[in-house]
């Protein structure tokens, strides 16, 4: 469970918050969506849930961990906890998609008969197993996302944080990408905020849809309705 | 355990890639090492041979204190333990009358028309003598001027050789070579370690943002501290080892090739190709700490300015 009180946040000396007063509660195995302009603070939510941002008042909880407690030596526990995509990939061009997954794994000291196990499970849950041997340059905007999905999935993170994940594809693959993102909430189960503009996927998946607008909460409703 | 043990094996693995990835400026920034290095072992082996020459020198040194005629026994032993009451003095030794005209007979037996001229005199011309060997050159000054203002100045002491000698001038002219030498030796070596760790500092900067992709995923799947910053750490080690050992190799070569011309100028000195290998792990060890710590220490200033996880 994700848990927001009373929380507010604010960059540096600007004048209005990035988030204000927000009170949240996503359970476990939900899918969320976030919906707002740019600047609403969909971004700013997300990093208050990684520990990337500090709240300057109210809490935010991770199941039972307290996030705003985190000590610098405890970030990378908490962040093996989450699983985050970009609209940009964020993939090493230099390794192929089997060892961009791989490497999520082998920085956490997994060995190779586990990664070798594990990693076409994942490459075929995201519907690339035939395409392990190919390099990102070698990969459309769509497979690159699948393989970023499926690094973050690969340590089995309890939340998937996707911000903006098919901001950079075109319509075909974004409904590739939220059709996946989907089936991984469905059949693994992984509570996913899904944060995006894209109204009309939105209007289509009929999930929980929470609107923001200059860093509050305007509607949070269930009907699956983009309404900002 | 296992992901502590997997993070070092990892961390010396990428240490590794991390050099070769810009091989380029990981020679350039061992070059630095090595020259470092070797200027520190240099630096050794010639102020070794320089307190081998300045030894010799000095073994050979001593103030020579002719005593007066007709001295009793008793004055000459009081005389005696006053000079070794003073400050400095190492030991003493009497050379009677007899001793140095046998001495002096062995000298010139080769020589008759000295020896026959020695027999034209009555009485034993050679004076009681007691030399006096310092515990350093740096006491034989003070230990003269305190013999010379003492009041055995007047009752026991004739005559006192050290002022005449050459001895002096070549001890005081050593010395000055030795601290200008060990001078100019610290400030080549304090430069060229700043040198490198600058150049360290600077690849391992640029090895830094050559991985910022890497660190930033690293920093996503909860990568810890160490896992991220064991790498460069590791290639900052890398360079001390390297240095270390290439600057030994060339230390050890250079030394074999001026290693006769210096023992036929310097006598006394050990040869320096020896003193390198009877030394070689006293000079590697050295070498390997002041070459870990300029490499970890650069690294480790370029890891918390540039790497901030």
């Amino acid at each position: 469970m994700i848990l927001f009180k009373n929380v507010t946040k604010k960059y540096g000396e600007e004048e209005s918050f990035a988030i204000e007063n927000i009170n949240l509660k996503i359970e476990d195995g939900e899918f969320v969506v976030l919906v707002g302009q740019s600047g609403a603070g969909k971004s700013t939510l997300m990093r208050l849930i990684t520990g990337e941002q500090k709240t300057d008042k109210g809490e935010v909880f991770l199941g039972k961990t307290r996030v705003n407690d985190l000590r610098y030596v405890d970030m990378p526990k908490h962040r093996r906890s989450l699983g985050i995509i970009f609209q940009d990939f964020k993939l090493l061009p230099s390794k192929t998609a089997f060892e961009n997954i791989a490497f999520a794994m082998e920085i956490l000291g997994k060995d190779n008969l586990e990664i070798s196990r594990k990693v076409p499970r994942f490459l075929n849950i995201v519907g690339m197993g035939a395409k392990a041997n190919k390099f990102p340059s070698q990969m459309s905007g769509g497979e690159r996302q699948r393989i970023a999905i499926a690094r973050a999935l690969i340590n089995e993170p309890k939340v998937l944080l996707a911000d903006e994940p098919t901001g950079n594809l075109d319509v075909f693959n974004s409904w590739d990408i939220v059709n996946l993102l989907l089936k991984i909430n469905e059949q693994l189960k992984t509570t996913i905020i899904f944060a995006t503009h894209n109204k009309e996927v939105v209007n289509s998946i009929n999930k929980r849809v929470i609107s923001l607008d200059k860093g509050k909460i305007i509607r949070d409703s269930l009907d699956g309705k983009y309404i900002i | 355990m296992d992901l502590f043990f997997s993070t070092i094996i990892r961390s010396i693995k990428y240490g590794f890639q991390n050099f070769g990835r810009n091989i380029f400026l990981s020679i350039a920034t061992t070059s630095i090492m090595v020259l470092t290095l070797f200027g520190l072992g240099f630096f050794m082996v010639i102020n070794q041979i320089s307190s081998d020459a300045l030894s010799g020198i000095q073994a050979r040194v001593d103030i020579s204190v002719y005593l007066k005629e007709g001295l009793e026994e008793s004055q000459v032993n009081d005389f005696i333990s006053y000079v070794k009451s003073i400050e400095g003095v190492k030991e003493t030794n009497l050379i009677t009358k007899e001793m140095a005209l046998e001495k002096f007979k062995e000298t010139y037996k080769d020589n008759p028309s000295i020896i026959q001229s020695l027999q034209v005199l009555d009485e034993n011309p050679f004076p009681v003598t007691l030399t006096i060997k310092a515990e350093s050159s740096d006491f034989y000054q003070s230990i003269n001027d305190t013999l010379l203002a003492s009041e055995y100045k007047e009752s026991t002491i004739q005559e006192t050789d050290y002022q005449k000698s050459t001895s002096k001038e070549i001890i005081d002219r050593l010395n000055n070579v030795i601290k200008v030498t060990r001078n100019v030796g610290i400030s080549v070596i304090v430069v060229l370690a700043t040198i490198a760790v600058l150049i360290t500092y600077n690849t391992i900067r640029l090895t830094l943002y050559s991985y910022r992709q890497e660190i930033e995923i690293m920093r996503l799947v909860g990568a810890s501290d160490s896992q991220i910053k064991g790498p460069f750490f590791v290639e900052g080690v890398l360079f001390g080892v390297f240095g270390t050992f290439i600057s030994f190799l060339i230390l050890f070569v250079v030394v074999l090739l001026i290693s006769q011309t210096i023992t036929s100028f310097i006598s006394g000195a050990q040869s320096p190709s020896e003193y390198v290998l009877n030394k070689s792990f006293l000079i590697i060890g050295i070498q390997l700490t002041v070459g870990i710590i300029l490499g970890v220490g650069s690294s480790l200033i370029a890891i918390n300015r540039y790497l901030k996880v």
